[in-house]
């Protein structure tokens, strides 16, 4: 029956008894997320009473709660769809890497017993521990007496990937070969100049072509040097 | 010390895509790099309640499981903790770890070796460099794996007398990596003394501070506890370059 | 070529067991060694005696070691072959160490461990061509 009622006093409401279980009972399966069973239980007729009022608002907000519940996992699944098709694509990317790194430490032996390492692009360690590795690896396999690692395609460097290079030239100095360093840009010439590194042993050149003159004076002279006691022999005679 | 990212993205590794498992973590903010031991209980359930939503949505395999995998993981001590699931179709959950220093989990065995003699270096050297090439280590690493494992041997056997070195394999999302426990009960290092050894000025009769700075500088991460009196374990890692 | 062994009298007059002898060889006026096992305390101590003694009787001006079959050179043996190497430069001669390994020398660098009183060289020959430059 309905009831006038004062705003902020209390409320005597009449209802029966399953109404109150059938809201009970709704809330319940609201709260395991079984909305199907919970609406369905609220769709039964209902009487235009005060009870109803709240009866009426339950099943609004209910359906409401329900469709918005459907849209979010609707945008969910389609999130993690692009979240597979994205890291599949970063499968590749990263197959990308891979052969790029393998294609793109190529060694030259510019001479007998003289390598030369071009270098191109990004340095970060995992490559300039690659590319030392490579390195050393040919220069033990040919008994190469010279390496030349070229710089000239770097502009600059920060002091981690300067330590690669020098560490990379001790390395190759440790086998028993000569390590030059050709390329070096001014601004590579302040990076290392900065982080104080001792260069001892490592032969520093402007660029490849000054890097091999310099290699073939050398050669020429220890050739005139062994030559040099056979001419004054046969002066002698 | 395993953080809560390192301990549930080894569970969660190929059930949950990389980027999906990255979000998790990033809106977990400061608790997902927090160390496994020092996760209170509340914080515990923060971190389970959101991976929880995050399971249901995205999780391939049963999210249940995976949850519980994932609370197994995050309430390890030091008791044992129960194995474990193959997932299949991605990639192979590793068993949870039994330590008694640590929580790491090992892909495949624990290996332990007791260091005592001059020979127990070269085996504890060679069954490195072969577990280092087992789980898929390169070459050049697997080298640098045997001369730490050896550096740490020799350490053992010269100050200490004896001890052991324990070689665990891990696997996560950014590859293998080998987790190396050497431990003694030996004399232990004084902190002056330390402070020289990784200052490098400290000047031994048999090269000890050079071996262990050495061996700092070789590995990904390096860990020291030593009390003197009491004995020393240093922890580390080598991981994987691909 | 005349050869020795190391560790075959040790200073107590007793001989120590063949298998840890290693054999030095002379080529020219240089001495060679190739290291084929573990150089622990002793035998580096003995192989340090041995090679001081060959050097001062044949009047040896090169020592050369060769480590090609050594896969791992930690930062003992490094200071084990620096002393060989000090000691050898003491009665005037100098030492080569040559056949490292290609990962061996990557990681002797990242330990930031020096070789600083020996040589090194690719191979024997360039050892020995070496050796005979600094005449």
């Amino acid at each position: 029956m309905p009831e006038k009622t004062p705003q902020n006093g209390p409320v005597e409401v009449e209802f029966t008894r399953s109404r109150l279980d059938a809201l009970i009972q709704a809330l319940a399966y609201a709260a395991i997320d079984d909305f199907e069973s919970c609406l369905s239980l609220m769709r039964g007729d209902t009487e235009g009473d005060t009870f109803a009022l709240l009866e009426k608002e339950f099943t609004d907000f209910l359906s409401k709660l329900v469709g918005a519940k459907k849209d979010l996992n609707d945008a969910l699944v389609q999130a993690e769809e692009s979240n597979r098709e994205l890291e599949s694509k970063l499968e590749t990317i990263e197959r990308q890497q891979a052969a790029i790194r393998e294609l793109s430490t190529p060694i030259i032996e510019v001479w007998a017993g003289v390598l030369c390492l071009p270098v191109v692009g990004i340095v970060d360690s995992q490559r300039s521990a690659e590319m030392t590795e490579t390195l050393l690896e040919t220069i033990v396999a040919k008994q190469a007496r010279t390496a030349i690692v070229d710089i000239t395609g770097i502009e600059a460097m920060d002091t981690k990937t300067a330590d690669h290079f020098i560490k990379m030239a001790k390395a190759v100095r440790l086998l028993g070969a000569d390590c030059i360093l050709s390329g070096i840009n001014p601004s590579i010439a302040q990076t290392l100049t900065h982080i104080g590194v001792d260069l001892t042993g490592i032969r520093t050149l402007r660029n490849l072509r000054d890097a091999l003159q310099v290699f073939l004076r050398e050669q020429a002279a220890i050739h005139l040097a062994k030559l040099q006691p056979l001419a004054e022999g046969s002066a002698q005679t | 010390m395993r953080t809560v990212e390192d301990a549930v993205g080894s569970v969660l590794s190929g059930a949950i895509s990389a980027i999906t498992q990255r979000s998790i973590f990033n809106r977990l903010g400061g608790l997902a790099r927090t160390p496994v031991g020092q996760l209170g209980p509340v914080e515990r359930q923060t971190v389970l309640k959101e991976l929880e939503g995050s399971l249901r949505l995205f999780a391939r395999g049963s999210s249940a499981e995976l949850l519980a995998a994932c609370d197994r993981v995050l309430s390890e001590s030091t008791a044992p903790a129960a194995g474990g699931s193959q997932r299949g179709g991605g990639g192979t959950v590793g068993t949870a770890g039994i330590a008694g220093t640590g929580v790491i989990a090992a892909k495949g065995i624990n290996k332990t070796f007791a260091v005592e003699q001059e020979k127990d270096i070269a085996t504890a050297r060679l069954e490195a460099w072969s577990e280092a090439v087992r789980i898929g280590l390169s070459k050049f690493t697997a080298v640098k794996v045997a001369t730490a494992v050896s550096e740490l041997a020799r350490n053992i056997v010269f100050y200490a007398g004896k001890g052991t070195v324990e070689l665990r394999a891990h696997e996560d999302e950014r590859g293998p990596s080998l987790h190396i426990v050497a431990t003694d009960r030996g004399p232990g290092i004084e902190p002056r003394k330390l402070e020289e050894i990784w200052g490098g000025t400290y000047k031994s009769q048999r090269g000890m501070g050079k071996g262990l700075l050495a061996v700092k500088k070789l590995v990904t991460d390096f860990h020291m506890d030593t009390v003197p009196g009491k004995g020393t374990t240093v922890t580390c890692v080598f991981r994987g370059e691909r | 070529m005349k050869r020795s062994t190391a560790a075959s009298t040790g200073s107590d007059g007793r001989s120590r067991a063949s298998d840890q002898s290693l054999a030095i060889i002379q080529i020219r006026n240089c001495l060679l060694v190739s290291i084929q096992t573990e150089l622990h305390d002793r035998l580096a101590l003995d192989l340090q005696e041995a090679l001081m003694e060959r050097v001062r009787t044949a009047g040896a001006r090169g020592v050369i070691l060769d480590v090609s079959a050594v896969e791992v050179i930690d930062s003992y043996i490094t200071r084990i072959l620096n002393d060989i190497g000090k000691s050898v430069r003491f009665m005037g001669a100098e030492c080569y160490i040559v056949g490292i390994r290609p990962a061996v020398a990557m990681t002797l660098i990242e330990m930031g461990v020096e070789l600083d009183s020996v040589h090194t060289a690719l191979n024997l020959d360039l050892a020995l061509e070496r050796l005979e430059l600094l005449q």
